[in-house]
C-alpha cells in the first residue's frame, strides 16, 4: 500500500502532503480548529458540535480527502477507518465531569463525546462510509502501530484505509493519512518508514 | 484454522460457570442499588455489593484465571498478545490515564513481550477486539492472543447514561413490549484465541470470521434500518461461507433501549433470521460496556459445549414491531453455530462466528 496523501497538524501549524498549507496566529486547540474550518470553506453545521476530537479529526480527514480526488471511486464500505491516540477523549471527560460536578447537570450532549470512536461516527456520516472502523489507544505515536495493523482490514475487509493519530495533549498532535494499494505494492502492507517519514516532516 | 477458548468471567455474578448456571435457573444477576442516581434515585444494576476488586486487580485476576485453563507460560510468550477491550477504563486514574495505566500495570505485572493493543470503540469494543485478535493470528502475526474485556460502574456512566434517560427504573427486559432502558453492569471477561489446538487445556471451538460496519447515521442513535448491523453480519456471513440456515443460536446486543432492540429486530429480519433461537445476556449480566462483546461470547461458548440455549432475561412480551424468537427458558438443542453481536454510540456494529469443531 502506499500513503497517496496526508494531513499533518503540528501545534499551529498545518502541513499537506509535506507542503505549508495554513498556519494559526492561534496556539490553543479550539482557535486553531475554528480558523482552520474557515479556512476550508465548507459548510457543514454539524461541525459546531463536535468536540474537539472529532474537529480535529475531521478537519484534517476533510483536508486529505479535498487532495485526493479519487477517494470517492471506492464503494461506501471499501474503506477502513484505524484511528488512534494516548489519552482516549479526556477532554470530553472533563467537560461531562464538570457539567455534573461543577454545574450540578449532567450533560447530555456532552457525556455522547465521552467516547473516542464517536470521531470515527462523525467522519462516516460526513462521507457516508459504512466500513469498518476501530479505534485503539497507544501510548504514544507509533508508525509501526499503523504498518502492522493495516492487515486487521486490508485486503480482506477493506481496499483503502485512512488512519489517524489525533492527540489534543500537551500540545495538538495530529497526523491523519490515507493509504490505498497500487501495482507496486502489495496490499495489506504499508511501510512504516513512509509513515514515520510523513509524521516527523514537522516534529 | 483459528481457536477460541479458555472462556473466562469474573464478575459480581461469580465466574463463567456460575452465570451461566445462573442465567439457566433464571435468578436474577441485577439488584437495586440504594441512592446510586444523580438526585438520590435508585437505580438496578449488576454491581459488586462486597469485596468489590479495583480495575487492575479485576483485569489480573481474570487473566489468572483464563491461564489456568491454558498452557503454562503463554502469557509470556514473544508470540502472545494481550488486547484490552474497554470504554473507560480506570478513571480513579484519571481521564488522561485511565486508560493506559492498567495497559501499563498488566505490562509490568506479567512481564508481557509486548505492550497491550487497547480497543475502546464504545459498546461493539468486545466484539470488535476478538475480531481483530482473529485477524492477527490468520496474517500471522501472533500465534496466541488474550482478549480481555473489562469496565466498571462509576458515577460519570451512571449520570451519562441517566442524561440520556436510557437507565430503567426496574430490572431490564431487552425486546419486551415494556422495556424502559439498560441495567448497567461490570465486571470482565476473557477469551484465548489462537492458531493451535494445543494450547488450550479444554476443548475451544472455531472463529469462523467477524467483522464491522458503520451506520453512517448517527453517533448516538442506533439507525432505523439497522443497516450497519445488517452489513456487518453479511459480511461476516460471506466471509465465513456461513448462510442464515446454519445458524443455531443468536447472541443478540439487546441493551432493552426502545431503539437499539428495535434496530436489531429490523436487521435480524432484513436477514431472515426471525426464527432463529435468540437472547440477550443483558437482563442478567447488566451493560457491562466494553466487557459485554467479551463476556457474552465467553458465555456463547459455554452454550455450546453444554448444547443448551439460555433464556433472555426480562422477556415476556413480543416488543419489536417484526418478530424474533426469544428464548423464554433454557433449552437443551445441538448448539453448533452461533451468531455474536454488538452495536453502540458511534454507529458502531459488529458481529462474530462460532462453530463447534467438527
Amino acid at each position: 500500500m502506499k500513503i497517496t496523501g496526508c494531513c499533518r497538524i503540528h501545534q499551529n501549524e498545518v502541513l499537506v502532503n509535506g507542503k505549508k498549507y495554513f498556519t494559526s496566529d492561534k496556539n490553543q486547540h479550539e482557535e486553531l480548529s475554528m480558523q482552520l474550518y474557515r479556512f476550508l470553506k465548507t459548510e457543514y453545521p454539524k461541525f459546531y458540535k463536535m468536540d474537539l476530537l472529532s474537529k480535529m479529526g475531521w478537519l484534517a480527514t476533510e483536508i486529505v480527502c479535498q487532495t485526493i480526488p479519487t477517494i470517492s471511486k471506492f464503494a461506501d464500505d471499501e474503506i477502513a477507518l484505524l484511528f488512534a491516540n494516548s489519552h482516549s477523549c479526556s477532554e470530553s471527560d472533563e467537560r461531562f465531569n464538570h457539567s455534573f460536578k461543577v454545574e450540578n447537570s449532567p450533560s447530555p450532549s456532552q457525556f455522547v463525546y465521552t467516547l473516542p470512536n464517536i470521531l470515527l461516527g462523525e467522519l462516516a456520516i460526513r462521507h457516508k462510509w459504512y466500513g469498518e472502523n476501530l479505534f485503539t489507544i497507544l501510548p504514544e505515536f507509533s508508525a509501526e502501530h499503523f504498518s502492522s495493523h493495516a492487515g486487521i482490514f486490508i485486503p480482506q475487509k477493506a481496499k483503502a484505509l485512512f488512519c489517524g493519530w489525533i492527540n489534543l495533549f500537551p500540545v495538538t498532535d495530529v497526523f491523519v493519512f490515507f493509504a490505498e494499494a497500487n501495482s507496486e505494492t502489495s496490499p495489506g502492507i504499508l511501510d512504516s518508514k513512509e509513515i514515520e517519514h510523513w509524521y516527523k516532516i514537522i516534529k | 484454522m483459528i481457536y477460541i477458548g479458555s472462556e473466562t468471567i469474573l464478575s459480581p455474578n461469580g465466574n463463567v460457570v456460575d452465570c451461566f448456571k445462573k442465567i439457566a435457573e433464571k435468578k436474577s444477576g441485577v439488584s437495586k442499588i440504594p441512592g446510586n442516581g444523580f438526585k438520590g434515585e435508585s437505580f438496578y444494576c449488576s454491581m459488586y455489593l462486597e469485596n468489590r476488586p479495583d480495575f487492575n486487580t479485576l483485569a489480573a485476576q481474570t487473566i489468572e484465571q483464563l491461564l489456568q485453563k491454558s498452557k503454562a507460560n503463554l502469557l509470556t510468550e514473544e508470540s502472545t498478545l494481550l488486547i484490552i477491550s474497554t470504554t473507560k477504563g480506570d478513571l480513579s486514574k484519571g481521564f488522561e490515564n485511565a486508560i493506559i495505566s492498567p495497559a501499563k500495570f498488566l505490562y509490568e505485572k506479567f512481564k508481557l513481550k509486548h505492550f497491550p493493543l487497547i480497543i475502546s470503540n464504545a459498546c461493539a469494543s468486545g466484539v470488535m477486539a476478538i475480531n481483530a485478535a482473529a485477524a492477527f493470528i490468520e496474517n500471522k502475526q501472533y500465534q496466541n492472543i488474550i482478549v480481555l474485556g473489562i469496565d466498571m460502574i462509576t458515577d460519570f456512566i451512571v449520570y451519562g447514561f441517566q442524561s440520556l434517560y436510557a437507565i430503567s427504573d426496574e430490572h431490564c427486559k431487552p425486546f419486551d413490549n415494556d422495556r424502559k432502558g439498560i441495567n448497567l453492569g461490570e465486571g470482565a471477561g476473557a477469551v484465548l484465541l489462537s492458531a493451535s489446538k494445543d494450547v488450550f487445556t479444554s476443548t475451544p471451538v472455531c472463529f469462523l470470521g467477524g467483522s464491522s460496519s458503520n451506520d453512517a447515521n448517527h453517533i448516538s442513535g442506533p439507525s432505523r434500518t439497522g443497516e450497519g448491523l445488517f452489513r456487518s453480519i453479511n459480511k461476516t456471513f460471506n466471509s465465513a461461507g456461513i448462510k442464515t440456515e446454519d445458524i443455531d443460536f443468536i447472541s443478540a446486543h439487546g441493551t432493552a433501549t426502545v431503539f437499539n432492540d428495535e434496530m436489531e429486530a429490523i436487521a435480524f429480519n432484513r436477514l431472515n433470521m426471525q426464527h432463529i433461537p435468540v437472547n440477550s445476556f443483558k437482563g442478567f449480566t447488566g451493560h457491562t460496556l466494553g466487557a459485554a462483546g467479551v463476556i457474552e461470547t465467553a458465555l456463547c461458548i459455554t452454550c455450546m459445549h453444554e448444547n443448551k440455549l439460555l433464556p433472555s432475561a426480562g422477556y415476556y412480551n413480543k416488543g419489536t414491531t417484526v418478530e424474533l424468537n426469544l428464548i423464554k427458558d433454557a433449552a437443551s438443542a445441538t448448539i453448533n453455530t452461533v451468531l455474536k453481536t454488538a452495536s453502540g454510540f458511534g454507529g458502531c456494529n459488529a458481529s462474530l462466528l462460532l462453530q463447534k469443531i467438527k
